[in-house]
């Protein structure tokens, strides 16, 4: 027996309603073959070139993706599920400087020709009227295919084992008195993208994501006032089914359901306004930087690109902050597309080869996440270190109906030295507050320049002489962005790393932008905490 | 001319491909969508997004039937049929016909999806789709003009959107709407990114768009924010304009949700539980000057008039009629938003959640300009819109954002001078019971910022129509540093 056959052997079967036991992969239509996308991509190309474009690039994709939600387990007695099938193409286009893009749906070669054709009249037309953009960095041509590693191909597990599975985990924590599944959610996404550009760039990718939130709560049945918090391991990532099938998960739900279940008897008060020494777990502290650094470092936001839209960025003139201290020396970013993060690929969205490196080191902002249509205006600064003008990698369409923009994929801050592990970090706190968890279906709220922002956490406490005193209600952290990263005084150790995604859907034609972080407990000094209260 | 998007016809033809191909019961959902969309910014194309997309949704969550939806973009029908043999093995009754009772509702007759009429609404405007080809050529280079002209850095949307939906059950009921939308946004700043205006406009009918009073009011706000001044954070008058009020309206809509609100969890829970009441229907909730209502068939702000899956909350009757409802009248909450079948169990009428709204006030309300409102404020302080604005808690939908692209100190009934963001911290309904000064609605452009949530993906938003306000104690919780 495999082990990860093993491991499905293992999983309690809970009553649930008998579902399909047919893999969902034997019912829906195979992924078009990559050929067949590579075909399509070159008559676009050809199409747009033959029609006047100076440069031209083509994403065609075909997905899959099944998903189940399961909320509430214990009132909601199975999952619902989605199965999504998207085929589409995206062409962008170049002509006299000026950028157009066009896509569509049509997976035919008039179909996507015609789309190309239409992207060149369009920016045909705008010529006359608009000034061309800046420089578009040079790249190396590519050629090549990759895939995501996968173990089992969760298409190939039938809806009833996804069921199984998923409600041995929901058996697992309510084998801890008072406590229950939170929020059970899985999204399995599989997708065949081709990119093609004129300049003879050909690269194919067959990448498996999967979106894991697990999280166990105590107290409420509705959860008003219980504490809830994440199952580490259960995060988005990219790989197969095996990493829902991870031995230790059940053993990892039971202590986070313990620790929940210790938290909720702790005695509640309503929280009071003021600044707060705090510490902030690793899921406050990723939806933060998620929120805040992770956007503005968008170079195309920071050169004001995007003003009508999301807004703008407060690391903005970008000379002006490039190599500046301006967080705590504490604070380091990379961002890293390898597997098994999520969005893990070989190359983005432009057909730039993925890497990893830092965006912040040491508290110094040294890069933003760059297109070849926008790098252009990082030149002194890349010179000035010795690097070549070149994107790092960065450009991201989250549909391939829409253009590519720059944007963070996987982000990971470094975690501190060890031994300062959450109870450790707590310690240290004479007379503050410790915040978990951010709560559910909210986000971290933030201004046009992400300057400063508001984030609800799902837990927080009171802390005096190291120990957690009270549950706080109705407490929500305020910060300036600035301030915050500059106030970092430690970092927790690898233990207190946990996960966050931030979502958000992005543009007109709204694609969903996800942005996970892995990030360590922080210490700050001062956190401001306002009282929104109930009574109405 | 080419409609751009598929008819009536073409929509049904496709459904009943489907459905000739199961035996199965569940319901479609068919969408086209096209997009023409330009952004400019600094004098230079953004993007120029021009494009089609289809979803059709199959979907087994009504009825008690195990909740399972395929949602695919193909219309190819090996595909259809992969797609309806997928649902059938993974959605099947969970009866069997011969087991099903009266009243089950496992019985397609349950929520009773025969034929039924709809509203005649008119939300389609050949003046839009003509626009889709030719605005681009005419309204962006005046735009572009506009701001170069006034020495400001700038950057403007232009965007047309036409949709046909069909949603359509086995039992018969078929519901169809084909509707245009557009918006313009305009943003200035000054060169040194110190100040910053913004305008909007959206309209159905592309004829009634005027993009260089947009760019106007854009620039004379830019201009006029420039040094601003910290002000200290605190309680103060506020004079909101229309598009910042849309956006506490627009996000207040799931308070209306009946059954959450019989639950305890919305702001119009009666959770005292006087009388035996569960709801504050019947009470007085907002100014009593205010009214709230939604009305599929209002001329700026009319809506496919059935139950849509764009809007804010999941009611699973996608494509059931729904008819105007008031739900405030006088300040008196009269309505919430139920289900087709919970409403018919309350004996009230099916009607979503106000995500298509208009604001306006009682018959014989003096209403006021915002010049008039600046006239009669001692000191106060003006917000054109928001940025980003969050549900923190439902119980009492206490919100937070921030000021953005024009905020003035108002002094002695002048504005005095521009002052710096502030975030808020506050809840539409605490704010609406502390109005002063109600001006005339208008239906407001939102632009494009990022939300949080995936059912608030429609662009342009349905039509949101409000007044301005003058409102007493708002709560600018902090400084924002933005600008």
């Amino acid at each position: 027996m495999s082990r990860n056959a093993h491991a499905l052997s293992m999983h309690r079967i809970v009553r649930i309603p008998v579902r399909s036991r047919t893999p969902v992969a034997t019912i829906l239509p195979d992924l078009v073959d990559p050929e067949h996308l590579r075909i399509l991509a070159r008559a676009a190309v050809d199409a747009a070139q033959h029609a006047g474009a100076e440069y031209t690039d083509v994403r065609v994709a075909d997905m899959r993706q099944l998903r189940m939600d399961w909320d509430l387990p214990e009132i909601q007695p199975y999952p619902v599920s989605l199965v999504r099938l998207h085929y589409g193409y995206g062409v962008r286009v170049r002509v006299k400087g000026i950028w157009s893009f066009a896509f569509g749906v049509d997976p035919t070669i008039d179909g996507i020709a015609h789309a190309a054709r239409t992207a060149v009249d369009t920016a045909r037309g705008m010529t006359k009227i608009i000034s061309p953009t800046s420089d578009f960095a040079p790249a190396p041509v590519l050629r090549g295919e990759w895939a995501t590693p996968v173990e089992i191909d969760p298409f190939a597990i039938s809806p009833d084992e996804h069921v199984k599975v998923l409600g041995a985990y929901s058996d697992a924590a309510r084998h801890v008195e008072n406590c229950s599944l939170d929020i059970l959610e899985s999204i399995w996404t599989r997708e065949a993208r081709v990119f093609a550009s004129s300049e003879g760039t050909l690269l194919t990718q067959q990448t498996m994501r999967s979106s894991l939130t697990l999280s166990v709560s105590a107290g409420h049945a509705l959860r008003v006032n219980g504490v809830s918090l994440p199952v580490v391991g259960m995060e988005p990532g990219s790989g197969g089914f095996e990493r829902l099938l991870e031995p230790v998960l059940q053993e990892r739900i039971k202590v986070t359901a313990e620790e929940a279940a210790r938290l909720v008897s702790i005695p509640e008060a309503e929280a009071n306004v003021g600044r707060y020494e705090a510490v902030l777990d690793g899921t406050i502290v990723g939806e933060v930087l998620g929120a805040t650094l992770a956007q503005a470092l968008d170079l195309g936001r920071a050169l004001g690109l995007n003003a009508d839209g999301d807004g703008t960025s407060f690391l903005a003139p970008t000379e002006q902050v490039l190599g500046q201290s301006l967080f705590s020396p504490q604070l380091t970013v990379v961002a890293d597309r390898s597997v098994p993060h999520f969005g893990a690929a070989k190359w983005d969205d432009e057909g730039v080869a993925t890497e990893s490196f830092p965006v912040i080191q040491r508290g110094c902002v040294v890069d933003y996440f760059t297109t070849r249509s926008n790098v252009s205006a990082l030149a002194a600064w890349y010179a000035k270190r010795g690097q070549p003008l070149r994107s790092n990698g960065s450009a991201v369409s989250w549909a391939v109906t829409t253009s590519p923009v720059s944007a963070a994929s996987q982000l990971v801050m470094t975690s501190g030295t060890t031994g300062m592990s959450l109870d450790a970090l707590t310690r240290q706190l004479s007379n503050g507050i410790i915040a978990r968890n951010i709560r559910r279906w909210q986000s971290a709220s933030t201004d046009q320049q992400l300057s400063g922002g508001a984030v609800y956490p799902q837990s927080l406490f009171e802390v005096k002489k190291g120990q957690i005193t009270r549950r706080l209600l109705s407490g929500v952290l305020q910060f300036r962005t600035k301030s915050f990263w500059r106030s970092v005084t430690a970092c927790g150790d690898a233990s207190t790393v946990q996960s966050r995604t931030h979502l958000d859907w992005r543009g007109e034609t709204h694609s969903r932008a996800t942005q996970p972080v892995w990030a360590p407990a922080v210490l700050v000094p001062n956190m401001d905490v306002i009282q929104i209260g109930r009574a109405l | 001319m080419d409609r751009r998007v598929m008819t009536r016809e073409a929509l049904l033809a496709i459904a009943h491909e489907i459905l000739g191909a199961s035996d199965r019961w569940f319901s479609i959902r068919i969408e086209h969508i096209s997009h023409a969309i330009t952004k400019v910014t600094n004098g230079r194309t953004l993007s120029t997004q021009s494009g089609e997309d289809v979803q059709i949704s199959l979907s087994s969550t009504f009825g008690t039937g195990l909740p399972v939806s395929i949602d695919l973009n193909q219309v190819n029908p090996e595909t259809l049929r992969q797609a309806t043999t997928l649902i059938a093995h993974m959605a099947p009754p969970r009866r069997s016909a011969a087991e099903i009772e009266p009243d089950d509702p496992d019985d397609v007759q349950y929520f009773k999806y025969t034929a039924k009429p709809l509203l005649p609404v008119t939300l389609w405007h050949d003046s839009t789709i003509h626009a889709m080809d030719m605005a681009r050529g005419e309204t962006i280079p005046q735009l572009v003009e506009q701001l170069h002209g006034a020495g400001l850095v700038g950057a403007a949307t232009v965007g047309s959107l036409a949709r046909s939906v069909l949603y359509l059950y086995k039992q018969g009921l078929t519901s169809f709407a084909e509707e245009t939308d557009n918006e313009v946004t305009v943003t200035a700043r000054s060169a040194d990114g110190t100040a910053s205006g913004w305008s909007g406009m959206a309209n159905r009918d592309w004829a009634q768009i005027k993009p260089d009073m947009v760019a106007a009011q854009a620039i004379d706000l830019a201009e006029r924010s420039r040094n601003p001044v910290a002000l200290e954070p605190g309680r103060r008058v506020a004079i909101l304009g229309p598009a910042a009020v849309a956006q506490l309206v627009y996000a207040m809509a799931p308070a209306f949700d009946g059954e959450n609100t019989r639950l305890g969890g919305t702001p119009l829970s009666n959770r005292s539980g006087v009388g035996g009441r569960t709801t504050k229907m019947g009470q007085r909730v907002f100014d009593p000057r205010l009214v709230l209502l939604s009305d599929p068939t209002d001329p700026m702000g009319g809506f496919p008039p059935f139950f849509e899956l764009y809007n804010q909350i999941e009611f699973y009757n996608y494509g059931y009629p729904t008819a105007p409802i008031t739900w405030i009248d006088g300040g008196i909450l009269e309505n919430l938003a139920y289900n087709a079948h919970d409403a018919a169990l309350y004996r009230l009428p099916a009607a979503d959640v106000p995500s298509s709204v208009r604001m306006t006030t009682v018959p014989g309300t003096k209403t006021a300009t915002i010049a008039e409102m600046i006239a009669n404020c001692e000191e106060g302080v003006y917000v054109n819109r928001f940025s980003d604005v969050m549900v923190l808690d439902l119980h009492t939908m206490m919100m937070t954002g921030a000021t953005r692209d024009g905020c003035f100190l108002i002094k002695h009934g002048k504005i005095e001078k521009p002052i710096k963001n502030f975030r808020f911290t506050d809840s539409p309904f605490f704010s609406f019971n502390k109005v002063e000064m109600i001006g005339t609605p208008e239906r407001v452009a939102f632009g494009a910022p990022r939300s949080q949530a995936e059912r608030e993906r429609r662009w342009p938003k349905l039509p949101v129509i409000v007044p301005p306000m003058m409102i007493q104690d708002f709560n600018f919780s902090a400084l924002a540093d933005a600008v």
